[in-house]
Formats: C-alpha cells, structure tokens, sequence
C-alpha cells in the first residue's frame, strides 16, 4: 500500500499532526547548544564529545553562523585513519606535520532551519537526510540551538498521552 | 535508515471515529519497524566493526552470538571511547569485548505511543523489535517515528516511506 490510508487516522494521530504544522522548532530545541570552531584540534573535540555525551555539533563562525556539523562519525572516521600504523617514526612526522582539526573533518555544508520552521518540516528533513539533529537558526543566521530526533520524541509521547 | 512503512495487514474502514481512535492508538511497532537488521557478530575486530557500522551509517548494530542469537548492543560512542583511549589497545579487540551485553527489546504489536514512551524514559535511540517467540524481527528507531510523523503530514510516498520534501 502506497499511502497511508485517510480511515486509520485517528484522532490522535490528527491531533499530532496539527501540533506538528503548527509548533515551530523553536519551543522544542535545545538552546543550550555546544558549538565548536574549525580550528579545535580534534583530540579535544572528541574529549568534549565524550565528557559531554554529544553526539554532534554544529561548526560555527565567530558570528556563531553556522559552517557545518561535525559528528561522532566524523570523529571515528578520523580516528581510525589517524592510528593506522606508520612505518618508521621519520614518516609519522613528514606526515603529520600538523593536528588535526575539526576544518579537515568536518562536512562543508549545513542542513539548519530556521526557528519559525514547523516539526513536521524537521522531522520529514531529518527522515529523509538519515540525520539525527539540525541546527536551529535566528532571523539573523546564527545558531540558537539544536533540535533532535530525541527532542520530537518526547515532544509526541507528551502530546500522545 | 528509513524503516518501511507499508500497512501490509491493512485496516477495514471504520465507521464511528470513536472506534478509528482506538484502532489507531494502537498502530503498531510492527507496522514501523525495519526488518532488515544489520548486525555485527561478537568475535569480529572492533576496526572491522568500526569500518562497517561507518559504511553502512548506522549509530549502532545488534551483536549476534556464534548462533545468530541477539546478545548485545555495540554504538558508535562505545567505539569513539574505545579508539580515543589511551589506556586501551582497540585494534587487538573484538566486538564481544566492547558491547552492552543487554538489548532494550519491545515486542512487535506494542502499539506507537509506548515506544515513544520507552525511547524518552530509557534514553535510547533503538528498540530491538521481538515476536511471540522471543526472536529478533526487526529494529525501530527514532528516525523511524520521525518517518512516521513527515507521513501524517503527507510528506512520505512509496512503499519504502521514501520521504519526499
């Protein structure tokens, strides 16, 4: 079946969908939201990531604008690359000649909304990127806070009941 | 991953819309999951496991025991740990030395609202999936409801819940 059909939605369903259209992003995101810069090494990144339990951030510029997202993909993609083994110490260094940060890594595009955006809009975003959080943004560009598959969660199961 | 969303068991119309509440309220985890799994066994390298949970783009992958049994959870920040660590030596590892070795399992007709439930109040970001007889039928995830949410909108065609903007 190609659609889901008009007769199984129910009331509730309705009820979640209007809420969906109508609440803009803005009264579910995080606003604490951490952000880094291009230029932090990676090791203290991935510390951050760690200690913090973050899954991901988005880079910012000193306009707090965002540039990309950096996430624990990224950092494990970069992880195992760095610590294949180097022939010879001599090599190690002609190869590395400097740390890594988070500018080799991080993806050079952004995916962020605006905060006025309907969590419907989000969440189809979200489903049909595969990605897990979203930057939110202000009328002037800069970063506000982020929004989560999590925050839509319990956003519905508060609704649902 | 975009769980398929096909209402392959289907409904009969209902008449009063006190009656399509109830069936509703109990649309199922069945009905939203993915059937495809993918899995990691217990004794594979954890850089082995690295590379293929990074591949494939997944955040996490149910561990399977030598008889294909579920035995555990293994995810991307378990092995972010493992790899940043100095203290460990995560290239002479395996996945079984890693893994939670417990699943948040839910079974398949639990109707939507109480794995919604289940993903705010465990804070985990998956449910193992389970039939009568206890075995492993499918994965559902939170971006399987955010799937779920973009179709009541009308955002989602096709039978694999291909989500179209």
């Amino acid at each position: 079946m190609n659609s889901w059909p008009l007769s199984v939605r129910s009331l509730e369903e309705d009820a979640i969908r209007l809420a969906a259209e109508e609440t803009p992003v803005r009264s579910l995101m995080n606003r604490s939201v951490v952000c880094v810069d291009r230029d932090t090494p990676l090791e203290s990144v991935t510390r951050l990531f760690l200690d913090g339990d973050i899954t991901g951030a988005p880079v910012v510029d000193v306009d707090f604008r965002p540039l990309g997202m950096l996430t624990k993909s990224d950092l494990l993609h970069a992880l195992i690359d760095f610590t294949k083994p180097v022939p010879s110490p001599i090599l190690r260094s002609a190869r590395t000649p400097r740390v890594p940060r988070v500018s080799d890594i991080s993806s050079p595009f952004v995916l962020a909304l605006p905060e006025e955006t309907p969590v419907s809009i989000a969440a189809a975003l979200m489903a049909y990127e595969g990605i897990h959080r979203l930057p939110i943004t202000s009328a002037q560009g800069d970063v506000v806070g982020i929004l989560s598959t999590s925050d839509i969660v319990r956003w519905m199961a508060r609704n649902l009941l | 991953m975009v769980g398929a969303l096909s209402l392959e068991h289907g409904y009969a119309p209902m008449a009063s819309t006190h009656l399509r509440a109830r069936v509703s309220r109990h649309t199922s985890v069945g009905q939203l999951m993915s059937r495809t799994v993918f899995c990691l066994n217990v004794d594979t390298s954890l850089e082995d496991a690295t590379r293929r949970l990074l591949e494939q783009g997944f955040s996490a992958a149910p561990v399977l025991d030598s008889v294909g049994k579920p035995i555990g959870i293994i995810s991307k920040a378990d092995l972010l740990e493992a790899w940043s660590s100095a203290s460990e030596d995560a290239s002479a590892m395996v996945v079984g030395d890693l893994m939670i070795p417990y699943l948040t399992t839910i079974p398949e007709e639990t109707p939507l609202f109480v794995a919604m439930n289940l993903f705010q109040h465990e804070g985990t970001h998956r449910l193992i999936v389970t039939n009568a007889a206890h075995q492993m039928v499918g994965i559902i995830t939170e971006l399987d409801m955010m799937t779920w949410l973009a179709q009541l909108s009308g955002f989602c065609r096709g039978s694999n819940s291909e989500v179209e903007l």
